[in-house]
């Protein structure tokens, strides 16, 4: 994918930016095309980012601010993919019921959750603030990383790691459990060596006495 | 101080991974300590051929970037409390490394260790540059193939261009039965067009798919014909004289031997 | 009868790997003298052209090549003469 991106749409311009490329290099990409595109721009001196796949924290979004500001143009705000209305929604009740999750409060609380419709395949990363449903499969060299839960409906085989910020409450759920590696709060586990366990049923992961225990989901209900 | 060895071809395909995971593996099976380097970003493999994969938590950029020590990135291996994996980042992309932080990087392993092996991606771009920038020494791997080859005399030459002299010519994936019917290029061919020192020869082996689909580096397989030729390029690597072992030297067959005899071998 | 004994013996007229360290022989001089064979089919055709005017030759056969030994590369051309050509003075004389 090309780096920078300018697209115009009737709200003006928004640039697409490859984040998962180092910031300072991207920061010198962004000044290439911003140098080259001048025409382009005019007196449009307002943009809005978009980052795709990757949320910014809040020191990289202030250091692409002022990336953009050294070059007279300024951010009305940054948005990514994954912020947009279809993706994301407030779990209800049922949603939470009908997962059948260990505490239905839990993960209510673990804020809005990020819905994603397709395969995620190797060196794709995705983060995000809340819990993840992923329809589809994770492979080997992806991952998924929420700050809630993560709900795999396909075959999770890379890595996931639930509670990101060192919630040990999270829990990962997959139609086939078979992750290179889980991570859960700060915990992270692997399958031991020389055993291989090809699941046959969904399965769910979770913190019990300081271990990861994956168990039968059906046995939960 | 230990010695940084990078592994390069040019082209993909034809085994640096492979040839990286067996000359580290085999080295530390000769009691050396070793740390295996994957520097191509984006496209990792040697964690999967070394069957560390899930023990990955931190990786190369994290360390050049300072998001961790480099004790936390190194990976143990299984089998030898002296080989290690840095394993390359899967989610970033090669420009995430520059050069300088490579030969930083290069400069505190070789503290450490004894060999420093350096797995380096296909083509001559930034990801190569990276690779060589903090080798003391090149190995080439190429394979009995025209296109294999002119790639490897490409990289030979950047490698000089680069103060990176006398690199080590490995040839990767030859099969004795076709030499033998003139329809594959024999060491000799390939030595006089590249014009470098031989390291080793390794014969195509099925068992090289097997160790792989294992995680298992087939250096460690005692019945594998591949394997010993690993072995013996890890013992010349420490200055050992190992002669090529016998499929090395089917050229020296019946026929040559025939042809000599009657006067007629060129 | 050399011939037939190393076919017999060596096979060496009917493997492909031959083949393949002439071309790699060739496409390396190239590489390594960073000249395209585009370049070497246009040298060709000017030297056609400015030999013609002396002698005929044998364009067909003509061989043009760049050769490398060690690391010096040398042009080496084959250019099979037909007959020498009078110069256009003493043909117009006749």
């Amino acid at each position: 994918m090309e780096p920078v991106i300018l697209k115009g749409n009737r709200e003006g311009i928004v640039v697409h930016l490859d984040c998962n490329l180092d910031l300072q290099v991207l920061a010198e990409k962004i000044i290439e095309k911003f140098t080259a595109a001048e025409a382009f721009l005019g007196s449009e001196r307002k943009v809005v980012i978009n980052t795709g796949d990757v949320v910014l924290d809040e020191g990289q979004a202030q250091y692409l601010k002022n990336v953009f500001s050294s070059l007279g143009v300024e951010v009305r705000k940054i948005i990514s993919e994954i912020d947009k209305k279809e993706n994301v929604f407030s779990a209800t009740q049922e949603t939470a019921e009908m997962l059948d999750m260990i505490n239905s409060d839990q993960f209510l609380a673990a804020g809005p959750t990020l819905i994603i419709r397709k395969n995620l395949r190797s060196g794709q990363r995705i983060f995000h603030e809340g819990s993840i449903i992923i329809l589809g499969d994770v492979n080997p060299g992806a991952e998924v990383i929420a700050t809630g839960h993560i709900l795999v409906i396909g075959t999770l085989r890379g890595i996931a790691h639930a509670g990101a910020k060192g919630d040990p409450g999270a829990i990962v759920f997959a139609n086939r459990l078979q992750p290179t590696q889980l991570r859960i709060g700060s915990f992270i586990s692997r399958a031991p060596d020389n055993e291989e366990v090809v699941p046959v049923e969904p399965e769910i992961a979770y913190i019990k006495n300081d271990m990861v225990i994956i168990e039968k989901y059906l046995q939960k209900k | 101080m230990g010695e940084v060895v990078v592994v390069t071809s040019g082209k993909g395909g034809v085994g640096k991974t492979t040839t990286t995971a067996n000359i580290g593996t085999g080295l530390a099976a000769l009691g050396k300590k070793v740390v295996l380097v994957d520097t191509d970003i984006g496209l990792r493999n040697l964690d999967v051929v070394m069957g560390l994969e899930n023990r990955i938590v931190y990786d190369l950029v994290d360390v050049t970037k300072g998001n961790c020590r480099l004790r936390q990135a190194l990976i143990k291996d299984k089998r030898f409390d002296g080989l290690f994996l840095l394993p390359a980042a899967q989610t970033k992309d090669k420009t995430a490394v520059n050069a300088s932080e490579m030969q930083n990087l290069c400069e505190s392993l070789q503290e450490e260790f004894d060999f420093v092996i350096i797995d380096c991606p296909a083509g001559i771009e930034q990801g190569f540059k990276n690779a060589i920038a903090g080798a003391h020494k090149a190995l080439v791997v190429t394979t009995p193939e025209v296109s294999a080859v002119r790639d490897a005399d490409r990289i030979i030459g950047l490698l000089e261009a680069n103060n990176l002299r006398d690199p080590k010519l490995i040839i990767n994936r030859i099969r004795p039965d076709m030499v033998k019917r003139g329809d594959m290029m024999n060491i000799e061919d390939m030595i006089d067009i590249l014009a470098i020192e031989l390291l080793g020869v390794v014969p195509e082996d099925e068992q090289i798919v097997v160790s792989t689909n294992r995680g298992e580096p087939v250096v460690l397989d005692i019945q594998s014909r591949a394997g010993q030729a690993f072995r013996n390029i890890a013992k010349r690597l420490l200055g050992e004289e190992v002669p090529l072992i016998n499929l090395e030297r089917y050229e020296e067959g019946l026929v040559n031997k025939l042809k000599r005899f009657l006067g007629f071998k060129e | 009868m050399i011939d037939f004994l190393k076919s017999v013996l060596g096979k060496e007229k009917t493997g492909s790997k031959n083949l393949a360290k002439e071309r790699l022989r060739l496409v390396l001089v190239h590489d390594r003298a960073s000249v395209s064979p585009h370049l070497l089919e246009s040298l060709k055709v000017d030297l056609i052209q400015v030999i013609s005017n002396y002698m005929e030759i044998d364009e067909k056969a003509l061989d043009v090549q760049l050769s490398s030994d060690n690391d010096s590369v040398a042009l080496v051309a084959n250019i099979p003469v037909i007959k020498m050509k009078r110069t256009y003075q003493d043909a117009r004389a006749n």
